[in-house]
């Protein structure tokens, strides 16, 4: 960007995005914190506050994982879930950001009041996260406990669950670390894009962790199918997704006459929309303007977004994404931005739309 | 590029559905039989957690509380070699997840920091348990804390020669 660095622009849709993220992962936490009580009231059993915590929190970072997952193939299948996609990093570091206090609890560290001699103030909600809380028995320090306490590798009933929970939080503070534009723009998208593929590595083993952790001593039925159906339900929805797009890079167009396309009839791409075709290889975005027809590749060079889902808004294709711009006759976004895409020639011959599948590279800025 | 990333997607993902069918089928298929309540305490017994006194020992000091809404019974008895052996019953399940037992051999009521205390065992499972002293523990406090809280939930003082107790 040549603008002026912002750590994050943050704009009146953002704000609104996060407060009602916020507000349902807070509904959520004392729903299930106050369901708990009443449950434990209505059986007339003490109810173990820590424990009900650190489940309310590790299953809230469970849940939002699978939505956030669910989102990009929901989006490529319904563009209306588009308007979610918009801001899905902070949901990302929302997820580890939970994963962490299921991990470490909500208190404060007791350091830097322990070298003044004066008692640590409690935070209200106050609770003690998984590592201290199950770990806290003996003489070993609650981590090196949680690493070493368990070898019973080859045990599906005793397996060290915990573990994988390690993995896939390391996995998250990894992705939420490097979610800013900051580390998309210096790490560039396919390094950035392929550090966040490990997203799904960080997955199987979030559910290896709950398969193989709060599944083995909980039997009730309706986890056990809540979890299956949840991982089952994504993973579903990937495929789905994942076989539509390799169905249409399979149809791949072939030219008809020397190095042009025929792409179709005019009247076949609505007006301020696109079709997009696969030639050699990579997709191409057809947008029509009223009578006008431009070609641009389908990639925005953001995030790799597909351009050709977007619209048409006052002359520039505009990325369903996160809303880059690009002027349809040059594939150059508007200044003061200097992002580019690749254009390709188009003529238009007795209705008919032809493309050249020679490009016209980016203009460098 | 994009192409190359959506292959290495769908690739990924299918592999991911395979792992994971796999992981559900032997998790959900392999889950124990065992409930985890006091019916399980032959599993205790088998890892070495005693329930009930050796023969030979004769009650010196008892202790009843309540923690946490459960009332506990510790109770200490001795033999004629002056062997200790320490019994904490619960009338149901403590609702504390790191409740340890220590033994202090500082004999005043105070706030303990616990550095100078040995680790006698913990009281897992809601079924009485109990242990054999080590000879060196002769005073002192026997103590059931909750180490994360750095709190005393239950003591019991060593009487002075416990070996001259009350018989059981």
């Amino acid at each position: 960007m040549s603008q002026p660095y912002v750590a994050v622009r943050w704009t009146r849709f953002k704000l609104v995005y996060d407060g009602i993220l916020i507000s349902l992962v807070a509904l959520y936490l004392l729903g299930f914190m106050q369901t708990s009580q009443w449950i434990a009231h209505l059986r007339g059993i003490e109810l173990e506050t820590n424990g009900v915590a650190i489940r309310a929190y590790g299953s809230a970072a469970y849940i939002l994982l699978h939505v956030t997952l669910a989102i990009g193939p929901l989006s490529r299948i319904r563009p209306w879930f588009h308007t979610l996609l918009f801001n899905r990093r902070h949901m990302g570091v929302m997820v580890f950001l939970l994963g962490s206090i299921h991990v470490s609890g909500w208190a404060l560290p007791s350091q830097p009041w322990d070298w003044f001699g004066l008692k640590t103030p409690k935070l209200p909600w106050q609770f003690n996260g998984a590592v201290r809380w199950y770990n806290d028995f003996g003489d070993l320090d609650p981590l090196v406990s949680l690493l070493t306490g368990n070898r019973h590798l080859g045990d599906p009933h005793l397996f060290p669950f915990e573990l994988l929970g390690v993995v896939g939080l390391a996995v998250l503070f990894i992705l939420a670390a490097t979610s800013h534009d900051f580390w998309l723009a210096n790490l560039t998208p396919p390094v950035w894009k392929a550090i966040h593929m490990s997203v799904y590595i960080g997955y199987a083993a979030l559910v290896g962790h709950v398969l193989l952790g709060c599944l083995q001593s909980n039997r009730n039925p309706w986890l056990a199918a809540l979890v299956l159906s949840g991982a089952g339900g994504l993973l579903a929805l990937h495929l789905i997704s994942g076989w539509r797009e390799w169905r249409t890079d399979a149809i791949a167009v072939q030219p008809s006459t020397g190095t042009w396309v025929d792409v179709g009839a005019v009247e076949e791409i609505r007006d301020g929309q696109a079709k997009v075709l696969t030639i050699h290889g990579e997709r191409v975005a057809v947008f029509r303007q009223g009578e006008a027809v431009f070609a641009l590749s389908n990639v925005c060079p953001h995030q790799n977004g597909p351009l050709g889902d977007g619209r048409v808004v006052n002359g520039c294709a505009v990325c369903p994404w996160h809303g880059y711009e690009y002027a349809l006759e040059t594939g150059a976004s508007p200044p003061p931005y200097n992002e580019s895409v690749p254009t390709f020639p188009v003529e238009l011959r007795h209705g008919r739309v032809l493309i050249s599948v020679t490009p016209t590279p980016a203009l460098e800025r | 590029m994009i192409m190359t990333l959506r292959r290495s997607h769908r690739w990924l993902i299918t592999a991911l559905t395979a792992c994971l069918a796999v992981l559900a089928t032997v998790a959900i298929s392999h889950r124990p039989q065992v409930p985890i309540n006091a019916g399980a305490d032959q599993l205790f017994l088998r890892e070495g957690f005693q329930s009930a006194a050796p023969t030979g020992f004769r009650a010196v000091a008892q202790q009843t509380a309540t923690v946490e809404g459960t009332t506990l019974t510790m109770a200490l008895s001795a033999n004629a070699e002056q062997r200790l052996w320490l019994q904490i019953t619960p009338m149901g399940e403590l609702p504390v997840s790191d409740p340890l037992v220590l033994w202090s051999p500082n004999e005043n009521e105070e706030e303990e920091d616990f550095t100078d205390t040995i680790r006698i065992g913990s009281i897992a499972g809601a079924g009485p348990r109990g242990w054999l002293l080590p000879l060196r523990i002769a005073r002192g406090r026997a103590l059931l804390v909750s180490p994360t809280d750095k709190r005393v939930l239950m003591q019991l003082t060593i009487p002075q020669n416990p070996g001259q107790g009350e018989a059981s």
